[in-house]
């Protein structure tokens, strides 16, 4: 398999979703535009808490939530996604001889693309909101890199347990609804006890949240080192996944 | 080109699939075993057809699989030079809402072609698969006919080394069959491999250059077209006979009132056709080949004495065409029965038909007249197919034997 059938994967993937509309892929920037100005209008110009220390004034908190919430939705449907790969893909995997994990690595490619299109656009508003525009935002894609990296770790892991435990599906809903709200993204991490704000160290989404947080709430350079660590981590991580994906590629494909 | 070397494959069956997590934790097995495939060994030359034939579950989807690579083997290992192509299953790896020109470069891709490769052959796919205009059209639009058209354009102009050839080429037209099989004809020329399963045994005759049966996981047998059908054929009637053993004293019977009760036999009953079968000589069933000699045999029962007795016979062919009558008059051998007295009697000839199936009426009457005195009718009492030719090929219903002579000019 080759990465001229890969970006096929990417395009089918995409075209999946949006062919047969009027609008077509216009409907991928439309959602998260709208959804990008009601939290930033709505939880943060009228009904949401004041953030100290921002550039955007007012608007403050929407800033805060959608930069935290953007990457998070990448993040968890890139997990969620994976875990199902293999059964949602089994009408070719069960045909055509395609290496398992290049099939799973379209998910989060699909997803960064999607990510960064609509990070793009927030972008844009941001600054219409009085964010000021620095160097950081030029780590964004390492930024995307990085969380992508460990989602892809992750979902590899669901997809492998996936085919000794059904359930698994069910439960990565529960257990990244979860997550989500251990994540300092709808509240701030000073605004939680301080148990809660010592287990942050250990959070994967935490670690890259942050960052995000950095550049688009406080105006500020992402920590470099940190985001090293995460590529560094989640390249290894992936590597282990990828491994073990072949020790069970047997099992796997009985399963289909 | 194809190397299969021993190779066996074992199914674990769950019965739920939390079992596989129970098992894994708990080291204790919790599953049943299932032999797909046992130790199958062959090789497949470039330019060589092999078939492959069995009754359903026997192992052939299997058996691709694995020489595909799309499961793995327990045991053994398969090797393979070059690409090899199957014909996706009906939309598979189509988009249904994209057009057949934009799915051609994804599916293509999936074969394994190169950008540049289905740039190439783009056009040709095309024109092959004879879509014309609706080639802008979503794939939904499509019949099923026209996605197997597509699908089997981009997969012969993937230039495999292989080329793996299942049911899906019983979609489609007459006309766009018969293309299919001079281009595969046509490829195997070429010095590509074919792999081909079909349950059409004329096909098979056609196509294969050997062929193999599977039984159970395992080649039961291997060699010509001929003799694996005759085999396979064989292996049917077979299991058939030890399905009408377990049930063996009603079954006798069974058949002909069964067509009493749906009004498809009558007549006054004195002499009665009480069991009736086809047998070739060479296949050993109903299946036979064209110019096969096969027996007709019937067996009668009177409960009283009477002669002349006449019993006859009419083939139909599935349109309800009358193709060939005889009877015990016509051919000089009037019955006579005592009472009481139970006879088998085979009608036996040279089954010179086309390819088909048909069906055989059978009656019992006085003389030559089944209008004054007709002891036992029974419509369609038997089916028997046509499959495959015992000579040289030829077109329409009827066996006429030809013979070349050359009665004037230059002998070419």
């Amino acid at each position: 398999m080759n990465l001229a059938l890969l970006w096929h994967f990417v395009k089918q993937d995409f075209s999946n979703r949006y062919s047969g509309v009027a609008l077509g892929r216009g409907w991928l920037l439309i959602t998260p535009l709208l959804q990008i100005l009601i939290f930033v209008v709505v939880f943060g110009g009228l009904i949401g808490p004041r953030l100290p220390e921002t550039h955007a004034g007012a608007y403050g908190y929407g800033i805060y939530l959608v930069s935290g919430v953007l990457p998070w939705t990448a993040f968890a449907s890139t997990i969620s996604r994976l875990t199902t790969v293999f059964f949602d893909k089994r009408g070719i995997l069960s045909k055509v001889p395609l290496s398992l994990s290049m099939v799973a690595l379209h998910i989060p490619l699909v997803e960064a693309i999607t990510l960064a299109a609509t990070l793009a656009l927030f972008s844009l508003l941001a600054l219409a909101f009085s964010v000021p525009l620095h160097a950081g935002f030029l780590a964004l894609p390492l930024l995307i890199l990085c969380q992508q990296l460990m989602a892809f770790a992750l979902g590899l892991f669901g997809a492998i347990l996936m085919v000794f435990l059904r359930d698994i599906r069910e439960m990565v809903g529960v257990v990244t609804m979860l997550w989500f709200w251990m994540v300092p993204i709808v509240y701030t991490i000073d605004s939680v006890p301080h148990f809660m704000q010592a287990i942050q160290t250990y959070n994967p989404a935490w670690w890259f949240v942050r960052e995000y947080h950095q550049i688009f709430v406080y105006g500020a350079a992402p920590d470099l080192g940190n985001i090293a660590l995460m590529l560094a981590g989640g390249a290894a991580a992936s590597g282990v996944m990828v491994r073990l994906l072949s020790y069970c590629e047997h099992q796997i494909r009985d399963a289909l | 080109m194809i190397r299969v070397e021993h190779v066996s494959k074992q199914y674990r069956i769950y019965r739920r699939h939390s079992d596989r997590l129970r098992e894994l934790l708990l080291r204790q097995p919790l599953h049943d075993v299932k032999v797909a495939i046992r130790d199958v060994d062959f090789t497949l030359e470039a330019g060589q057809v092999l078939g492959i034939i069995g009754r359903n579950g026997a192992g052939k989807s299997t058996l691709l699989k694995l020489v595909m690579g799309v499961i793995l083997p327990d045991q053994g290992a398969i090797r393979l030079s070059g690409r090899i192509t199957g014909l996706l299953e009906l939309g598979t790896g189509f988009n249904p809402e994209l057009s057949g020109y934009e799915n051609i470069a994804f599916n293509a891709a999936l074969l394994g072609m190169t950008p540049d490769e289905v740039a190439q052959q783009r056009q040709a796919i095309i024109d092959f698969s004879e879509l014309g205009q609706a080639i802008d059209y979503p794939v939904r639009t499509y019949s099923s006919g026209m996605t197997m058209r597509l699908a089997f354009s981009i997969a012969i102009h993937a230039n495999p080394a292989c080329l793996v050839v299942d049911e899906a080429l019983a979609v489609g037209d007459a006309h766009f069959q018969q293309k299919c099989m001079s281009r595969i004809k046509q490829f195997r020329a070429d010095g590509g491999a074919i792999l081909f399963v079909s349950h059409d045994m004329n096909a098979v005759k056609v196509l294969c250059d050997q062929v193999m049966v599977l039984e159970q996981g395992g080649v039961v047998f291997s060699g010509t077209p001929d003799e694996a059908v005759n085999y396979y054929y064989r292996l049917i009637a077979d299991m058939e006979d030890d399905a009408m053993a377990l049930e063996a004293p009603a079954s006798e019977i069974s058949a002909i009132t069964a067509r009493e009760q749906t009004g498809n036999s009558y007549g006054s009953g004195e002499v009665r056709i009480h069991g009736a079968r086809v047998v070739g000589q060479n296949s050993g069933s109903e299946i036979l080949a064209s110019g096969e000699t096969a027996d007709f045999i019937f067996d009668l029962a009177a409960t009283a004495a009477l002669e002349p007795v006449t019993l006859g016979i009419m083939i139909r062919d599935r349109l309800g065409q009358d193709i060939f009558g005889t009877n015990t008059y016509f051919l000089g051998r009037p019955l006579s029965f005592a009472a009481g007295e139970r006879v088998s009697i085979a009608i036996r000839m040279a089954v010179n038909l086309g390819p088909g199936l048909y069906t055989v009426t059978a009656a019992l009457h006085e003389k030559d007249n089944h209008i004054t005195g007709c002891y036992h009718w029974c419509d369609n009492l038997l089916q028997f197919e046509v499959a495959g030719y015992s000579g040289p090929h030829f077109d329409g219903l009827c066996r006429l034997v030809p013979s070349l002579h050359v009665v004037s000019g230059p002998v070419a």
